[in-house]
């Protein structure tokens, strides 16, 4: 895979270049660098010494002083405990690979096949509701009571003026203020 | 349980592929589990112990890693990251030391801990390198070091996994990965120069 060598700072570059983590093409580019810059030859040749030194001083490290366990040993410890695991896992009625969510996902068809039986049931029942129940009122509109709406009706002809529907009432409210301005006028 | 190895395929070098050995083990196959432990043990343990500072806490999260492992087969996909097996092992082994600095305190507090634990229950390394200063130099140099970086130049070392695995692995741009190589490196060498 080749790496994006123009995001990286110069400390970065130098460092994967040291490393020789770069593709030919890209070691070219960094040469031409390197080739106009006195500082940055400086800084990669104090790289490449630092990188020598821990090479040379972790493998010296590594071979005086011993393994936290020996090798053989931990690798027998950690062996034992793979056996013993996978005896209990085959143990079990289930697979190694089979995890809790793939147990839920072979679940899922019967609860979706229980699921639409159940809603089809229910789009069923409330189809026959609605042939023999009452019907319910239209969406938008207020429940009427047909008992209250009489009585309103008979208390709205008793208490307010007959007014004549086909005209304004505004109208005839000033009809019958001029008719008492009228019949004030010889007490005045 | 099979123990015995079946007719796997294997690659033109004749070495069977870590993938390759997960898959048998995936499938109940002890042996070819033994196999991956057997090429990565050498590697991990001295990660872990340079990383630690202790032999017991590096034997002990050695161990802890490859059980992790096994309860975590299915989740691991060769596809997902570029440093394969191997960066998946390395990536569990450092999760595993973080949940331990973290669950003993903060940085300083954890190394100062796992300091106590070293010196209690085992020498520390360097003691045993009698007449080899540089080398006991280096190791408190890089005990020294901040996580982040210590992180960064063991994996290199240890796992010999390319800068772009190491930072894909850490979670982390590439000039960060590099930024603190570098940074390890030269305060490393100037450690062990003064």
């Amino acid at each position: 895979m080749k790496t994006r060598i123009e995001k990286l700072d110069r400390d970065s570059l130098l460092m994967l270049y040291a490393s020789g983590e770069i593709s030919a093409e890209q070691k070219h580019g960094v040469d031409a660098m390197l080739a106009g810059d006195e500082a940055m030859q400086l800084e990669l040749s104090r790289l490449i010494d630092a990188q020598a030194m821990l090479d040379r001083e972790l493998s010296k490290m590594d071979m005086n002083d011993s393994m936290p366990a020996t090798e053989a040993a931990a690798g027998r410890a950690v062996s034992r405990v793979i056996r013993q695991r996978i005896t209990e896992q085959l143990a079990r009625p289930m697979k190694i690979g089979a995890t809790p969510k793939r147990r839920w996902m072979v679940l899922m068809y019967p609860a979706g096949i229980a699921a639409a039986v159940l809603g089809f049931g229910i789009y069923k029942w409330s189809k026959v509701q609605g042939d023999y129940g009452p019907t319910p009122p239209k969406s938008g509109t207020l429940f009427v009571d047909t008992d209250s709406a009489e009585i309103e009706e008979q208390y709205a002809s008793a208490v307010l003026p007959d007014l004549d529907d086909s005209s304004d009432p505004l109208t005839q409210v000033e009809d019958q203020i001029s008719t008492l301005a009228a019949w004030s006028q010889p007490l005045q | 349980m099979r123990l015995t190895s079946t007719n796997a395929s294997l690659p033109a070098s004749g070495v069977e592929s870590d993938e390759s050995l997960l898959e048998r083990l995936r499938a109940g196959e002890s042996a070819a589990g033994e196999m991956l432990v057997g090429r990565y043990t050498s590697a991990l343990l001295r990660y872990l112990q340079r990383l630690t500072g202790s032999n017991h806490l590096a034997e002990e999260l050695h161990q802890q890693t490859w059980l992790s492992v096994l309860d975590h087969l299915d989740r691991f996909d060769p596809s997902s990251s570029s440093g394969g097996f191997k960066a998946w092992l390395f990536r569990i082994a450092t999760n595993k030391a973080n949940d331990l600095w973290r669950s003993r305190g903060r940085e300083k507090n954890a190394k100062q801990g796992l300091k106590l634990v070293s010196d209690d229950q085992a020498p520390h390394a360097g003691t045993r390198i009698e007449g080899d200063e540089q080398v006991a130099r280096l190791l408190d140099a890089i005990q020294q070091l901040p996580e982040n970086q210590r992180e960064v130049l063991l994996l290199r070392y240890y796992s010999d996994l390319k800068f772009t695995e190491i930072a894909e692995m850490l979670g982390c741009p590439l000039n960060t990965a590099l930024g603190r190589m570098h940074k390890a490196m030269l305060k490393l060498k100037q450690m062990m120069e003064s």
